[in-house]
């Protein structure tokens, strides 16, 4: 065989005993299907208060158990420091809660790849592969951060809040020392743009979320834009050696 | 201001500078941040115990009342030491999450939960 890619799939889970299990059938299945492609896993438990726990280890899948909560950003990071630890070439962020589509990840990879990007993020919004595309005000929400980071960033992403994206080997290192918190996904990409790294978009298909409740709920929207929001703004401000 | 009132405020201030002291004492306080508040004690027990410096400071920068620039200064002073203080909550949660990070990747290593063959 050809010199083999390794790819990990970063799955942060949050209290999600509803949906991990079948996210990681669906893998495997996956896998089963394409032998030469073949995904690794790596659950992020991130100090769930649920069954998801005993879940990963009952079932034998692969994951780090956070000691406590640390928010999306501290738990996808480590995902990152995972696949730096352990050479992967391509590490993908893949939600837990089903709302990914694990035969998507193939064409997010595309890019990366063929050497033409080095962050990939799967898009609800380039066409209408995704028939599902979020509620009236988050979609709004999306249009806003969207604006902003074409504004400060000069860069148009039509879906900066999407937490399905394909990273190379230069961005899981980038990752691996310095990854945003509280609301990763927009501030990376303005992080990442400033860096003169490249990101492209692939359009992919979501689900509606099997299990769980999504990290951002409706009455926090307002909060989570401003602070978005001020995010991308300072983020583009930083200056050049600043990581 | 009348002399009671300033070695009543002078003695307030000794013993709160000796409350940090014994914080310190007692490693309750490390020596770096209780600076600060040592330095607070010393500026307000040179203020109050020079006769009338504080009436003279007060009207060299124009306030009418004696209170109205130890409220503002009071003010300004805790504004910078709250503000000292979320950078350091701020540094310390994200030494924190470090910790967290590399530990549990230890952990699980450890027991052989997140090895992929």
């Amino acid at each position: 065989m050809k010199s083999k890619n390794k790819i990990l799939l970063i799955i942060p889970a949050y209290n999600e005993e509803e949906s991990i299990l079948n996210t990681y059938k669906t893998v495997v299945e996956y896998n089963s299907r394409h032998k030469s492609k073949k995904l690794d896993i790596i659950v992020i438990n991130d100090g769930s208060c649920d069954n998801t726990k005993n879940i990963l280890e009952k079932n034998n899948i692969p994951h780090i158990n956070l000691v406590h909560n640390l928010g999306i950003g501290g738990a996808v990071q480590t995902g990152y420091k995972y696949a730096l630890e352990h050479n992967y070439d391509y590490a993908v962020q893949f939600d837990g809660d089903g709302q990914h589509d694990v035969n998507y990840v193939e064409i997010i990879l595309q890019p990366l790849k063929k050497g033409q990007a080095d962050l990939c993020i799967g898009s609800r919004f380039i066409d209408d592969t995704s028939d599902f595309k979020s509620t009236g005000a988050r979609r709004a929400g999306i249009k806003i951060i969207s604006f902003l980071i074409q504004l400060f960033a000069h860069t148009r992403i039509t879906d900066p809040t999407s937490g399905f994206r394909a990273a190379n080997r230069k961005v899981i290192e980038h990752f691996a020392n310095s990854y945003p918190r509280e609301y990763p996904e927009p501030e990376s990409i303005v992080n990442l743009t400033r860096l003169n790294y490249i990101i492209l978009e692939r359009p992919v298909k979501m689900k509606e979320r099997i299990g769980g409740i999504s990290s951002i709920r409706a009455w926090k929207t307002v909060y989570y834009m401003i602070n978005v929001g001020l995010s991308i703004i300072v983020t583009s401000l930083k200056r050049k050696g600043d990581c | 201001m009348s002399s009671t009132l300033r070695y009543g405020t002078a003695i307030v201030v000794v013993i709160f500078a000796i409350v940090i002291f014994n914080l310190v004492r007692r490693n309750k306080l490390s020596m770096k941040y209780a600076l600060v508040w040592l330095a607070t004690a010393f500026a307000m027990l040179v203020a109050v115990l020079i006769p009338n410096f504080l009436d003279f400071v007060a009207e060299l920068l124009g306030f009418e009342l004696v209170s109205n620039m130890l409220f503002l200064v009071g003010m300004l002073v805790l504004m910078c030491i709250s503000l000292s203080l979320t950078m350091i909550v701020s540094k310390q949660s994200n030494m924190i999450r470090l910790l967290t990070q590399e530990i549990s990747m230890l952990k699980s290593q450890e027991k052989g939960e997140s090895k992929n063959d």
